[in-house]
């Protein structure tokens, strides 16, 4: 290793999301190892129908009318309230140390106000508890200490689905990351990520 | 009306709460528990109830005849309890074919668009019923594998499964664990259930014994309360902090209409009393307020320039 390389590596909430999907789904190792080897993915329909989602969503918050008629006007009209003012894509990072590693965590808040960290998602298929298991949020606890409470706000396409959740609740963040450098080990990929997520700063 | 934090009230709040369980785990007992309860007895769940905690209990077999005991019952109860929400969402299903033509399929089913129209009226209910009791839906529960483990999933028609969540304050999963019974208010990965306002994780309930009084509920709502305005009390120093540390930080940033100015501002707003998440917020402000104007961070020179000198 080069000594004017950083020995700090990134850590997103991105990256353990893909991890976990892909113990979770068949179809999800592929897309996992795409994402550790941070190769493009080719967005699928239901991540570009989130992206207009947010889009449009971010519009009206900044500003932009929406008509009555318009597909998202109900669900955005019930995000609007609790949005509104929210400082949007607020970027934190902190260092931490795991098993005598050196991490950067990174994250992207889709909006953060009065102590409640938001994050919305455009899921045609919503169960209740979908995110139960997401490390997204205990990530933005660990980002946030001073955050009270994280929410999901689900738009389904109709209807907004809230699902809440406490820094006293969650996994500490430390724990998913020891997890998973594990199993970069058990699957001899630590290099892939050495290679591909060593920190700039 | 705007209210101030220090003059919330949360005496008057009335709650929305889901307990699920399996079949005979004592659920509907369980709700008679509630304050001044009024049972919707549309699973006859009455007559299982031990005659010692019976209730007065409405019993309809249309949604309409619902409504109206629902209207009746204003000012005399506190609590209304619906045993079960499956139940009620299939008298809604039938009300919708009957009222609304668009519900039916040419075939005889029910449309997409009835589903649209249950969805749309259960969350018009649940929104009435709040106004004037606490409301209480019951579900049965059914196991399901998922992958390794067992879930108990509500009994419900599949599409507004998650839907009957949403205007909860809480969600609970009575279950029996070693003899005793259990409300599991934090999701697991075995059910699912809601937790709020510092009630969570599993809340043994004490086994009924004979001429004592059937008020769990009571207790835990009193309790639900309880901690809203604890937690009030507690917030309101941070969110006043919060409040004028926005107020004064918005100023800071706004001010700046000069590269040599940014970092002053910027350390300004740092030395500010902070509550809750304001730093941040006004950090991230900041970044976005450099980044409109055009200015950059030389880190040879510590301070922002113009972009491109």
């Amino acid at each position: 290793m080069s000594k004017r390389e950083s020995s700090r590596f990134l850590i997103t909430q991105s990256l353990l999301s893909a991890w976990r999907w892909s113990l979770i789904l068949e179809t999800g190792y592929d897309d996992f190892l795409k994402t550790l080897r941070r190769e493009p993915i080719q967005p699928n329909k239901a991540m570009l129908d989130g992206i207009r989602f947010e889009n449009c969503l971010n519009a009206v918050l900044d500003g932009a009318e929406i008509e009555p008629t318009h597909e998202w006007y109900k669900p955005i009209m019930e995000l609007y309230p609790t949005l509104y003012g929210a400082q949007q894509q607020a970027s934190p990072s902190k260092d931490i140390v795991v098993d005598g590693i050196s991490f950067v965590l990174y994250g992207k808040l889709d909006f953060l106000k009065a102590g409640v960290i938001y994050d919305t998602k455009y899921s045609k298929t919503y169960r209740v508890g979908k995110y139960i298991g997401s490390p997204q949020h205990p990530m933005y606890f660990a980002l946030v200490p001073e955050a009270r409470e994280f929410q999901y706000k689900i738009c389904d396409g109709k209807y907004i689905y809230t699902e809440t959740y406490r820094p006293d609740e969650v996994e500490p963040i430390e724990r998913t990351i020891k997890n998973f450098m594990d199993f970069l080990d058990k699957m001899s990929l630590v290099d892939t990520f050495t290679a591909h997520w060593r920190s700039k700063y | 009306m705007i209210v101030k934090p220090e003059n919330m009230n949360f005496s008057d709040k009335n709650i929305i709460m889901i307990i699920s369980g399996l079949p005979g785990v004592g659920k509907t007992t369980l709700a008679l528990s509630a304050p001044d309860v009024l049972l919707i007895d549309a699973d006859e769940g009455m007559a299982r109830v031990n005659p010692e905690h019976r209730k007065d209990s409405s019993i309809c077999k249309t949604y309409e005849e619902l409504l109206e005991d629902i209207k009746a019952a204003e000012g005399r109860y506190k609590t209304i309890a619906i045993d079960t929400g499956g139940a009620l969402i299939e008298m809604m299903k039938d009300w919708a074919m009957r009222t609304e033509p668009a519900a039916n399929k040419k075939n005889g089913g029910f449309s997409l668009q009835g589903y649209g129209v249950i969805k749309s009226e259960f969350l018009r209910m649940s929104a009435d019923l709040r106004r004037k009791f606490n409301v209480i839906f019951l579900f049965h529960t059914t196991r399901e594998k998922n992958g390794d483990e067992d879930f108990y999933e509500i009994v419900v028609e599949g599409s507004t499964r998650s839907l009957v969540y949403q205007p909860a304050d809480l969600a609970a999963y009575c279950h029996m664990m070693n003899g005793e019974r259990y409300l599991g208010f934090t999701p697991t990965a075995n059910y699912n259930a809601k937790s709020a306002y510092g009630i969570k994780g599993l809340v043994r309930v004490p086994e009924l014994k004979e001429g004592a009084p059937n008020n769990f509920l009571a207790k835990l709502f009193a309790q639900v309360k309880a901690n809203l305005d604890a937690e009030s009390n507690d917030l309101r120093p941070q969110q006043e902090a919060y409040d004028k540390a926005m107020a004064d930080g918005r100023a800071i940033i706004n001010g700046i209409d000069a590269p040599e100015k940014a970092l002053e501002a910027l350390n300004a707003v740092r030395g500010l009393t902070h509550g809750l998440t304001s730093q941040k917020e006004l950090e991230a402000a900041f970044k976005a307020r450099v980044k409109e104007l055009g200015y950059t961070y030389d880190a040879k020179a510590k301070a922002y320039v113009e972009k491109g000198e």
